[in-house]
């Protein structure tokens, strides 16, 4: 059998099938309620019908059967325009609230790059502290004016930290913070009478400390929390040009600071 | 209520000229309409939902929903086309209710007597063999035993082919429709699948009656 074959056969199966499905009609008599009369009866207006027909009603249950369901439908109905009319109302009201902004340029390829690139530049410049790093590179050459020196060395505060690159210094009062989210906590203070190795040798200092900062002084400070708010102060501008202020700050009080994060 | 025009005159009308009629209150127009499509409504629902009284329900009501919302009709289809979707939805929530992908025959639990079942949808779904093609005469003897092993081969399809196919093939119902059954009922709505499921049937259908041919070749022969 080929396709042709089989397309005829389908059609004519199509046809025949059809004109049986033609025969099916619905179990419906002539006294039986048309349309226009099951959409009065819906309404109330059962007096309308004729003595016969009320009476037929009574008996017929393809009749009783389609008045239910007309109603179902009519109840069904008005539920649904009432949903529309709500959203109709909504979608008015949106309208209305959208007004002003309908005069703003639709967004174009232009003009979403532009978007883009301020919003790129509004989150760098509100960037952490971690992506502010290098700006305390610049912390070493401080120290050295101060007449210390500055060598990388790895000091180990108990078996658990090692601090890369710290300062080596002598002879004088050693201050340790920890700046975390952009609070500063002053942890401990040392006099060192040797190599800055020798401090803090207690163990579980430095333990989730951030970035940790050394203030140096060759005084003892005589307000701490006010040397923190300097730091943190000059931490939060973080460029490069406020070292210099941050620097001339912490001169006026005799002080060098330098930073570590910790590992 | 418009009394005008004569029945007789209505039923020789088109469907979507008595949708106008109907939406100017003209009495019966719409019951033609209701008459005209119901045998094809009970018949597609039936193929549908596989169970008579949910079939007839949901012509039913479909029908009538039409008629409630003959205001609404823009006239940018057929009103057939137009009914018919309103019957899916239909069919759609009848499924819903009975739980799902499951067709209400399957149900666990539920004693139901499939072959009676069966039995009554012929009524709705009425075979071709002791209809019309007998007493056609174009029809010979040939064509009767083929149109029979089309019927016996559709009948044996899986329940999901056979779905797509009559309701493509035979009710003529749009993809996009019988998308909204499919998703019901098996849990897929892309319009490829369908298309796939139809070519696959009548491929199946093909194959099942050249094998019918083949062992009465010698019958025909004779």
């Amino acid at each position: 059998m080929n396709n042709k074959e089989f397309n005829k056969l389908f059609d004519f199966w199509r046809k025949k099938k059809l004109r049986g499905i033609e025969e099916i009609k619905p179990p419906k008599s002539k006294d039986c309620l048309c349309f226009a009369e099951l959409e009065e009866h819906a309404k109330g207006s059962v007096d309308k019908l004729t003595v016969a027909k009320k009476q037929h009603l009574q008996s017929c249950s393809y009749c009783q059967k389609m008045i239910a369901t007309f109603e179902k439908a009519v109840r069904e109905e008005e539920r649904v325009t009432i949903y529309e009319r709500l959203i109709e109302t909504s979608r008015n009201f949106a309208d209305t609230i959208a007004l002003p902004f309908k005069a703003l340029p639709r967004i174009t390829p232009a003009l979403a790059s532009a978007l883009a690139v301020i919003l790129i530049f509004i989150i760098f410049s509100n960037q952490p502290l971690e992506l502010k790093n290098y700006s305390f590179e610049f912390a070493q050459p401080i120290i050295k004016t101060r007449g210390l020196t500055s060598t990388p060395a790895i000091v180990t505060a108990g078996s658990k930290f090692r601090i890369n690159k710290i300062v080596t210094a002598t002879d004088c009062y050693v201050y340790l913070f920890s700046i975390k989210k952009n609070k500063i906590d002053f942890l401990a203070w040392e006099k060192i009478a040797g190599k800055i190795e020798n401090a803090f040798p207690k163990k579980g200092w430095l333990q989730d400390a951030g970035r940790l900062v050394l203030l140096l002084s060759k005084n003892p400070l005589k307000d701490i929390s006010s040397a923190g708010e300097i730091i943190i102060k000059n931490y939060n501008k973080g460029e490069k040009p406020t070292l210099g202020a941050l620097r001339k700050e912490l001169e006026r009080k005799d002080i060098s600071f330098y930073s570590i994060k910790s590992p | 209520m418009e009394d005008s025009p004569s029945p007789e005159n209505l039923a020789e009308k088109s469907n979507e000229e008595l949708m106008r009629l109907s939406r100017q209150d003209v009495k019966g127009a719409y019951d033609i309409i209701y008459a005209r499509l119901y045998g094809k409504f009970v018949n597609v629902a039936w193929k549908i939902l596989r169970n008579t009284a949910d079939a007839e329900n949901a012509a039913q009501e479909a029908l009538i929903a039409g008629y409630i919302k003959r205001g609404k009709f823009l006239f940018l289809s057929k009103t057939e086309t137009w009914l018919t979707r309103i019957l899916i939805n239909k069919a759609k929530d009848i499924i819903r209710k009975n739980g799902g992908k499951k067709p209400a025959e399957e149900k666990i639990g539920e004693a139901v007597d499939d072959t009676k079942e069966i039995e009554r949808g012929e009524i709705l779904d009425p075979g071709i063999d002791n209809r019309a093609a007998g007493n056609d005469s174009q029809a010979d003897k040939k064509t009767r035993m083929m149109l029979m092993f089309l019927e016996e081969c559709i009948k044996k399809l899986p329940e999901e082919e056979k779905i797509n196919l009559e309701l493509r093939e035979l009710n003529n119902i749009a993809f996009k429709e019988i998308a909204k059954i499919t998703k019901e009922k098996f849990g897929y709505s892309s319009l490829g699948t369908i298309v796939n499921r139809i070519a696959s049937a009548k491929k199946k259908v093909k194959n099942c009656i050249e094998k019918k041919l083949s062992s009465f070749k010698n019958i025909f022969e004779k």
